[in-house]
């Protein structure tokens, strides 16, 4: 499940995603009773959303945390936050760009070798914990100086999963 | 004057005027060359043309404003004929004159007809000669406040002490009694020397919650002029139009013929040929109305003429400007049911219309029956910081005004502008607004306190919470899937800029060249 806290104006809402099996997504809104969505993008800034023999077309675009949405004529920005990242922003990284997990968990994925090239938020490992996927970014744009785990991994807390050597730090 | 039609025409503008005579030269089977500035580079207008060049980085005053670049370019592309459009040099006589010197058709009036309604003092002599009304007063400049006092005895209050150097509300103070005559010229005069450095003021007559009229004429080389009837403007902010209606619904028969015959005498007297504009002051209360200034180029409501009397304005100054003379007559042209624009700006109208450039995350304009969008963008674009902030303008006409009203509404609601704050929520409470939907309205109608009461809080209903939650997630699945995937796949900074794909590419690449 991701949970994603999203705001517009003074309008905050925390909404918890799942993949539902028959399709679409399990959706609950600010803890309530999750309701099966089906839909998708429609367009550059358009999505169908169906549920509960509702049926929604809602102008919103996504590019990573920022949110444009109109409503009513009205053009509004907001945020959707993953408020995992911002807790692992703090813990994960330090001023060279050592990536640290901050739970243990296993090794789901590994997205870069050393060498690459990334660049500022780019996703490096995925980490199951608790049933939680979480995902350990790079703090800024550098390159890949080693990857200590790999996939299928286990992982204690406070386990390094990359070194990025960052254009700041080089 | 021998009739030669062009073959290539070069557009100096940009944005939806320079596709809206792209699409005019088109027609006619024109060629239509665009220049564009760096920050256009990606425009509608670039795309239209049959031919594209690069003119400057993206101040005007290094780009759109450069006569000598533009007048290279044309030579260069093998243009006979130069549309300024509205805007950057449309009304420089001194460009006006050096196309013509080039050897290449200037797209508009004569040069002295620009420079003679340029300039506020000949312009007002002018129209007075040719019994143009004019606001009444005095525009040779006043010292003392017994002159002061001598003019109001003659015109009557309330009076508008204005500088003579001025503009932009500066240096203006009204005046409804007598005894304040000594105070408001004082502070006028001090106003005016702080602001433009000359304490120069003169007494005009104030007319009170005035309505904007203005009326099209169309004139050819062969000394025929006709009008196009009226266009009310009188829904503005900061002095500029955001609304314009045709007919004004206030204004009775009589005075609009009369307006219309005035606004044709104003053109005769400056030798006018082509598309101009003569704006009046028009005052309801006592049915008089008075010269304001002549626009000597294509407005950007000239639309809304289109649309009621069927007369192409774009055809007819490409017509004209090769020596053509007017095919139909004065009496042959009607308005024929009621048409709106709405400027659709990137402003946020419930910031007091601040400024709101960005990008068009998503973009869709209305369409359907008599509904007709001039605009120069596509979606994915990016609304520039250097210019005008106008993305589109909305244009629809109905048989009667309340058609047109509702039309416009449905439009709007239409119109899918993601990405950017815009002027739609204004119109649609403008729509609703009792006053407005009975023609009542004035230059002053848009104020704080109006917009504070009709432009309610957005509503922000819970599918769209759960739209943002379920593309994020959705963004994030991509980005796991797609190792590499690069700039934009799963951004947690929101730090940087977030410009368009091609911007976020191109800095990658850059970053790229910086570390090899």
């Amino acid at each position: 499940m991701s949970r994603y806290e999203v705001q517009l104006g003074a309008h905050a809402a925390v909404v918890d995603v799942r993949l539902h099996p028959e399709g679409g997504w399990w959706v609950a809104l600010d803890g309530a009773d999750p309701v099966h969505l089906r839909g998708g993008a429609v367009g550059a800034a358009e999505w169908r959303l169906d549920g509960d023999g509702q049926h929604h077309s809602v102008a919103v675009h996504v590019d990573g945390e920022r949110l444009s949405v109109q409503s009513g004529g009205h053009g509004l920005s907001g945020t959707v936050v993953d408020p995992r990242d911002r807790a692992l922003d703090a813990l994960s990284t330090d001023a060279h760009g050592e990536i640290v997990t901050p739970m243990p968990g296993a090794v789901v994925r590994v997205l870069v070798a050393a060498g690459a090239e990334v660049t500022a938020g780019q996703v490096l490992v995925v980490v199951e914990a608790m049933k939680m996927e979480n995902e350990f970014k790079a703090p800024a744009a550098g390159v890949v100086e080693a990857v200590h785990v790999q996939a299928g991994s286990s992982v204690d807390a406070g386990a390094l999963l990359v070194s990025v050597r960052t254009e700041e730090g080089a | 004057m021998t009739v030669k039609p062009f073959e290539r025409v070069l557009i100096a503008n940009r944005g939806e005027i320079a596709v809206r005579v792209i699409r005019g030269c088109h027609e006619r089977g024109i060629e239509a060359v665009a220049v564009y500035s760096e920050a256009d580079a990606a425009a509608l207008h670039v795309r239209l043309a049959d031919d594209a060049y690069p003119i400057g980085p993206a101040p005007s005053s290094e780009s759109y404003l450069r006569a000598d670049v533009l007048l290279r370019i044309a030579a260069r592309a093998g243009c006979d004929a130069v549309h300024p459009g509205y805007g950057f040099l449309s009304e420089s006589a001194a460009f006006a004159g050096a196309v013509s010197d080039a050897g290449l058709v200037w797209i508009g009036p004569p040069p002295g007809a620009i420079s003679s309604m340029g300039s506020k003092t000949a312009a007002r002599r002018l129209m007075t000669e040719a019994g143009v009304p004019v606001v009444p007063g005095a525009i040779d400049p006043i010292t003392s406040s017994a002159e002061a006092a001598r003019i109001v005895a003659e015109i009557g209050l309330p009076v508008m002490i204005k500088a003579a150097a001025g503009g932009g509300g500066k240096g203006m103070r009204a005046v409804f009694d007598a005894d304040e005559i000594a105070t408001a010229l004082a502070a006028a005069q001090s106003e005016a020397t702080k602001s433009f450095g000359d304490g120069s003021v003169y007494v005009e007559k104030l007319v009170v919650q005035p309505r904007h009229v203005e009326i099209q004429i169309l004139a050819d080389a062969h000394g025929n002029v006709v009008h196009l009837f009226e266009r009310d403007c009188s829904i503005q902010r900061r002095h500029q139009k955001v609304v314009e209606e045709t007919p004004c619904p206030v204004l009775p028969g009589a005075t609009r013929a009369a307006m219309c015959a005035a606004a044709v005498e104003a053109a005769r007297a400056v030798d006018y040929v082509g598309a101009g504009t003569v704006e009046f002051l028009y005052d309801p209360a006592s049915d008089a109305f008075y010269f304001l200034e002549m626009n000597t180029r294509l407005q950007v409501e000239h639309p809304i003429t289109e649309v009621v009397t069927g007369v192409d304005l774009v055809h007819a100054q490409l017509r004209v400007a090769a020596g053509e003379p007017l095919w139909f007559t004065q009496d042959t042209v009607a308005q024929r049911g009621h048409a709106i624009e709405c400027r659709i700006y990137a402003e946020d109208a419930t910031a007091g219309f601040r400024p709101s450039p960005g990008p068009l995350r998503g973009y869709r304009e209305p369409s359907g029956a008599w509904v007709r969008v001039d605009s120069g963008v596509v979606e994915g674009m990016e609304i520039p910081i250097h210019y005008d902030p106008m993305i589109a303008k909305l244009v629809v006409w109905g048989p009667d005004r309340d058609t047109a009203i509702a039309r416009c509404a449905r439009a709007l609601r239409e119109y899918h502008i993601v990405g950017i704050p815009t002027s739609i929520p204004f119109f649609l409470a403008l729509f609703d607004d009792p006053g407005f939907r009975q023609g009542r309205y004035d230059t002053s109608f848009i104020t704080p306190e109006w917009l504070e009461e009709n432009l309610g809080e957005p509503s922000v209903p819970p599918e769209l919470a759960m739209a943002a939650a379920v593309a994020r997630f959705e963004a994030d699945r991509r980005a796991l899937r797609a190792p590499g995937a690069g700039p934009g796949g799963s951004d947690s900074g929101g730090s940087d800029s977030g410009g368009s794909d091609w911007r976020r590419i191109h800095r990658w690449r850059t970053m790229k060249g910086v570390w090899r």
